[in-house]
C-alpha cells in the first residue's frame, strides 16, 4: 500500500516539476515568440523596408493589421489586388507595396512589388505560386533580381524570359503597379478628351490596316463612353502612336498622340485637324491634308472614323476583308455552322464569303472563321475564339492554319499530322461543313 | 466537405507522403523489424491500431482540452503520455482478450512507444490545421483518415521492404555492405521510386 | 555485455567523453536516432541545429535522471523518463522558436520528435539510471557530440554533392585554369541527395564505407595476432627444444 502511494507521489512530483519548468519557459519566451511570428508574417516587407513601423493596431491580435502598412487601394480591373502605403514609426511614408496575382497555364503566382518614394523598385518577389518549382527558382535567382534599382516608370523587362509563363505574370503585375503608382499617362490623354473615362481596355487588335488597336473607354459605372482608334506614324525615325477618340454619341473628341513627348513638327501637323473636333462623325466628310505627315494622319483619322460608325457585322467582315463596306448576313442553323456573311466593297462588288462555325471538343469550344474568295479559294482559316489550352492552339496557328490559304475549298488537303489533335479536329470539321454549305447554297449561283 | 477529401487524405498519406520514405518517421522499426515478413506484418498491424487510436485521442485532447485551456504548448508531453498509456492499455486488453493475438502482436507493442511515426502523425495532424479547414469534428474525421492512410503506407513499405530483405539474405553481398548499409541503400532506391508518385494529388 | 559494463566503470572522464565519438557512435554504430539523421540532414545548417538541440536535451535529461534515479520506483521508470525528456524537449522547442526562429522553421515537426529519439531514452535507461551525475552529464555530452558529428558529416555530404556548397550556402572556390569558379556548375549537382532518397543513400554509403574500413582494420589486427601467436609458438617450441637438449646434455 505504501509503495503505491510512493509511486503516485513521485509521479505527481515529477509532473508538477515538469509543468513548472514548461510553464516557466513558456512565460519566458512568450513575448519573443509572438514577436517572431509577427515578424515572419512581415518578413518580406521588412526586407524591403527595414525601418517600417511594425506596431500592431490591436496588440492582442497578432495576425491583425499593423500601423506601418496602410491598405490604400484594392484595384478591381488590374492584376494588382492590394496597394499599401508603407510608413515608419514617425509616420513618414517610405514607399508602396503592391500585391498582385495572375494565372498562367501552370496555375497561379502571387507577386509582391516594393517601390520607394522615388518610384524606384526595391524588390520584386514571388510570394506564393503553385508553378513547378524548377521553373520558378531559376527565374527568381536570375531574373527577378534585375528589377531591383530600376525606376518603375522606365522598367526594362527581360526579353529572354519574356515568353515564360511565370515571368509573364510577374511582368503584368509590375506593369500594373507602374500604372497605379505613376498614374497612367495614356489614361490622362483619354480623360482630357472625355472627362468621365475611368479606365480603358483594348477591345480589338487589328493585324492589318492603318489602325492597329481599338480601345474601349469605360467610365466608373462600367459604361462605355467612347472609343479610341490607334495607329502608328513614323516621324523622324521614331514611331508614334496616334489616336482618334470618338465619343459614344459619335462625335470626334480628339486627335492626339499617345506618347509623353511630342516633337513640335508632329503636334503642328496634328493641329491641322483641330477644326474637325466636336463635330458629329457623319458631318466630317472632306478631310483635307497637305504633306506626307498629314496624309498619314489623315489615313488614321479616316480609318478610325469609318471604323467607329460600322455595324457589328461590317466590323466583323473588315477583320478579314479590309475593303469591306457592306455585308449580307445569313444565319445558319445546321451542323456546326453559325452564319455566312457575303462581303461587298464600296462599289457594291462582292469580295467573298465568311463562314463562321463553332464546335466543342474535350477542352472546351473553338470558333473558326473560313474566309473564301469569289472563286471558292480559301483565303484564310482563322480561330477567332476558343477556350482550349493556349499551349496547344498556338503551335497550331503558327504551323498549320497557314497551310489552308490558297487551297480550293472543294479540294482541301488537311494536315494528317495534326489531324488527331482535338483543336485541329474542330477546324477540319468546320472547313468540311463550310464546303458542303458552300456547294449547296452558292455553288449553283 | 466532400468524400474526395477522405480519398485524397488516404491516398496522399499512404503513397505520396509516405511516413517512412518521404517523412522519415518510424525508420527505426523499419530497419529493425523488417528482417522477416511475418514480424513486419505483425508490427504494421500494431502500428495501424495504435496510430489510428492515438491520432483520435490526441486530436480530441488538443481541441477539447488544450485549446480551451490555452496551453497548446504542452502538446508534446500530452501526446507522448497518451501514446504511452494507450500502448499499455492495448497491451493489457489484448492479453485479456486473445492470448494468440497477444503472442503475435505483444512483443511489438512496447517498441511502439518510441516509434516516432505515431507521435509524428499525431503532431502533423494538428499542424495541418484540419480543424481550421473543416471544423473541429469533420477535421477529426480527416485526421483519423490521414492516420489510417499513414499506417497503411507504413505497412505497405514494411511488407515490401521485408520481402526485399529476405531476398537480400540469400544474395551475395560484400561483407562491409551486409545488413544495414545495403538495406538503407535499398530504402533509398525505394524512396526514389516513391518520389515519382508526387504530383499525382 | 556485462564485461563491457564492468570495463566502463574504470574509464576516465576523457574516455567516457570520447567513447561516443567513434566507437559507440549513436548513429553509425547503434543506429539510434535514425529518423532525424535522415530527415533534417539536407544541409549542414539544419544538421548542426538538430545536433545542438539533441545535446541540450540529452545532457539535461541525463543529469536529471541520474539525480532522481534513487527516488523513482522501478514500475514507473520509463513513463517518468518520458515525462522528463518531453519536458526538456518542450522547453528546447519554445526556446528555439523564441531565439532561433529560422532553425525552428527548418526543423519543424522534428523538434517534438526528439522525445522519441531512441538515443535519449536509451542513454537515460542504460547509463544515467546507473551512474552518478557527473558521469551522466559527460556521457550525455559525449554521446550528443557523437550524434552531432555524425549529423554534420551526413549533412555535409548531402549539401556538398547536391549543391556544391560546403555549408551555409558557402561555395568552395576552385582554381581551374587560373580562374576561380564555383563547383556548383560542375558535377556537384546531384539534386537527388538533397531529397528524401538522399538521406537513405548517403547514410547507407557512409555506413558501408565505415564498415569496410573497420573490416580492413580488423583483418589487419587478426593477421597481426596470428603472426604473434605463431611467433610465440615458435619461441616456445625453441625453448622446449633447448630445454630438452639441455636436459639431454646434462644427462650426458
Amino acid at each position: 500500500m505504501f509503495s503505491k502511494f510512493k509511486i503516485a507521489f513521485v509521479l505527481l512530483l515529477i509532473g508538477a516539476f515538469s509543468g513548472l519548468a514548461i510553464w516557466g519557459t513558456y512565460t519566458l519566451t512568450y513575448d519573443q515568440i509572438q514577436e517572431n511570428r509577427a515578424r515572419a508574417r512581415l518578413e518580406m516587407y521588412l526586407d524591403m523596408f527595414p525601418d517600417m513601423d511594425t506596431t500592431l493596431e490591436d496588440p492582442d491580435d497578432i495576425s491583425g493589421p499593423i500601423l506601418g502598412m496602410r491598405l490604400v487601394e484594392e484595384p478591381e480591373h488590374s492584376s494588382v489586388f492590394e496597394v499599401y502605403e508603407v510608413y515608419d514609426s514617425n509616420s513618414n511614408q517610405l514607399g508602396y507595396v503592391m500585391r498582385g496575382r495572375g494565372n498562367n497555364d501552370f496555375g497561379y503566382a502571387e507577386v509582391i512589388v516594393g517601390v520607394d518614394m522615388n518610384g524606384v523598385i526595391i524588390d520584386v518577389l514571388i510570394s506564393d505560386t503553385d508553378n513547378t518549382p524548377s521553373y520558378v527558382t531559376p527565374l527568381i535567382n536570375n531574373y527577378l533580381v534585375n528589377f531591383a534599382g530600376q525606376t518603375l516608370s522606365d522598367v526594362s523587362f527581360d526579353s529572354n524570359t519574356g515568353a515564360t509563363a511565370t515571368y509573364g505574370v510577374v511582368r503584368r503585375v509590375v506593369e500594373d503597379s507602374m500604372l497605379l503608382i505613376e498614374g497612367d499617362p495614356i489614361l490622362s490623354v483619354y480623360q482630357d478628351a472625355i472627362a468621365e473615362v475611368d479606365r480603358y481596355e483594348t477591345s480589338y487588335e487589328f493585324l492589318l490596316g492603318v489602325i492597329s488597336e481599338e480601345v474601349r473607354l469605360i467610365d466608373s459605372n462600367n459604361d462605355t463612353v467612347g472609343f479610341a482608334y490607334l495607329g502608328r506614324v513614323d516621324y523622324e525615325g521614331h514611331e508614334y502612336r496616334i489616336g482618334v477618340i470618338v465619343s459614344d454619341d459619335e462625335v470626334l473628341k480628339a486627335f492626339v498622340v499617345v506618347e509623353e513627348t511630342v516633337p513640335s513638327g508632329l503636334s503642328e501637323a496634328l493641329s491641322a485637324f483641330d477644326s474637325y473636333l466636336d463635330q458629329a462623325i457623319e458631318d466630317i466628310t472632306d478631310i483635307s491634308a497637305s504633306g506626307d505627315l498629314e496624309e498619314a494622319l489623315k489615313a488614321i483619322l479616316e480609318a478610325g472614323l469609318r471604323r467607329s460608325t460600322e455595324s457589328e457585322e461590317v466590323r466583323f467582315a473588315r477583320n478579314y476583308f479590309l475593303d469591306a463596306e457592306t455585308v449580307e448576313m445569313t444565319q445558319i442553323d445546321e451542323g456546326r455552322l453559325n452564319m455566312m456573311v457575303k462581303v461587298f466593297d464600296d462599289q457594291g462588288d462582292q469580295l467573298g464569303y465568311l463562314i463562321e462555325g463553332r464546335d466543342t471538343n474535350d477542352f472546351g469550344f473553338v470558333e473558326v472563321v473560313v474566309q473564301i474568295d469569289m472563286d471558292g479559294i480559301i483565303i484564310d482559316v482563322v480561330i477567332s475564339d476558343h477556350d482550349n489550352t493556349e499551349g496547344y492552339v498556338i503551335p497550331l496557328i503558327n504551323d498549320y492554319m497557314g497551310n489552308f490559304s490558297g487551297q480550293p475549298l472543294n479540294d482541301v488537303e488537311f494536315d494528317t499530322n495534326t489531324g488527331a489533335t482535338a483543336t485541329y479536329g474542330v477546324v477540319q470539321a468546320v472547313v468540311e461543313e463550310a464546303y458542303t454549305y458552300y456547294e449547296n447554297e452558292m455553288g449553283s449561283e | 466537405m466532400s468524400w474526395t477529401v477522405f480519398f485524397v487524405a488516404i491516398f496522399s498519406s499512404m503513397l505520396i507522403n509516405n511516413v517512412v520514405l518521404m517523412r522519415f518517421l518510424g525508420v527505426c522499426p523499419f530497419i529493425g523489424v523488417s528482417k522477416k515478413t511475418n514480424s513486419a506484418i505483425g508490427m504494421s498491424m500494431a502500428v495501424l491500431f495504435v496510430m489510428v487510436v492515438a491520432s483520435l485521442v490526441s486530436y480530441l485532447l488538443y481541441y477539447l482540452v488544450l485549446v480551451p485551456l490555452n496551453i497548446e504548448y504542452v502538446q508534446t508531453i500530452g501526446f507522448i503520455l497518451i501514446i504511452a498509456s494507450l500502448v499499455q492499455l492495448v497491451e493489457m486488453f489484448i492479453k485479456k482478450v486473445s492470448k494468440k493475438l497477444y503472442k503475435s502482436l505483444g512483443v511489438y507493442l512496447p517498441l511502439i512507444t518510441t516509434n516516432c511515426a505515431i507521435l509524428g502523425v499525431a503532431v502533423a495532424n494538428i499542424s495541418e490545421d484540419f480543424a481550421d479547414q473543416y471544423g473541429v469534428f469533420p477535421g477529426l474525421a480527416v485526421a483519423v483518415t490521414t492516420a489510417f492512410g499513414a499506417a497503411l503506407g507504413f505497412g505497405l513499405i514494411m511488407f515490401a521492404f521485408s520481402t526485399i530483405r529476405e531476398r537480400l539474405e540469400a544474395a551475395v553481398i560484400p561483407e562491409a555492405w551486409k545488413g544495414v548499409p545495403i538495406s538503407l541503400i535499398t530504402a533509398g532506391i525505394m524512396a526514389l521510386a516513391f518520389a515519382g508518385l508526387g504530383g499525382i494529388v | 555485455m556485462a564485461q563491457a559494463k564492468a570495463k566502463k566503470k574504470d574509464l576516465g572522464y576523457l574516455a567516457n567523453l570520447t567513447k561516443g565519438f567513434i566507437k559507440e557512435n549513436p548513429i553509425f554504430t547503434f543506429m539510434l536516432g535514425l529518423c532525424p539523421a535522415l530527415a533534417v540532414t539536407g544541409t549542414v545548417e539544419t544538421s548542426l541545429g538538430m545536433g545542438l538541440l539533441v545535446i541540450f536535451v540529452l545532457v539535461s535529461s541525463n543529469v536529471v535522471v541520474s539525480l532522481i534515479k534513487d527516488f523513482i520506483p522501478a514500475e514507473v521508470k520509463i513513463p517518468s523518463y518520458i515525462v522528463i525528456i518531453s519536458t526538456f524537449v518542450t522547453m528546447v522547442g519554445l526556446l528555439t522558436e523564441a531565439y532561433a526562429p529560422a532553425l525552428f522553421d527548418s526543423l519543424g515537426i522534428f523538434i517534438p520528435l526528439i522525445v522519441v529519439n531512441c538515443l535519449i531514452l536509451g542513454r537515460a535507461e542504460s547509463y544515467a539510471s546507473k551512474n552518478n551525475v557527473l558521469n551522466s552529464a559527460i556521457d550525455g555530452l559525449g554521446m550528443g557530440l557523437g550524434f552531432l558529428g555524425a549529423m554534420v558529416l551526413i549533412g555535409f555530404f548531402r549539401e556538398f554533392f547536391s549543391t556544391g556548397a560546403i555549408a551555409y550556402g558557402v561555395y568552395l572556390p576552385l582554381a581551374v585554369e587560373g580562374s576561380i569558379v564555383n563547383l556548383e556548375w560542375y558535377i556537384l549537382n546531384i539534386a537527388v541527395l538533397a531529397g528524401p532518397a538522399g538521406g537513405f543513400l548517403v547514410i547507407g554509403l557512409l555506413l558501408g564505407l565505415f564498415n569496410s574500413i573497420a573490416i580492413t582494420k580488423r583483418n589487419k589486427k587478426e593477421r597481426e595476432r596470428q603472426k604473434m601467436i605463431e611467433e610465440k609458438k615458435r619461441l616456445a617450441l625453441e625453448r622446449k627444444r633447448k630445454k630438452a637438449m639441455e636436459s639431454a646434455g646434462g644427462k650426458a
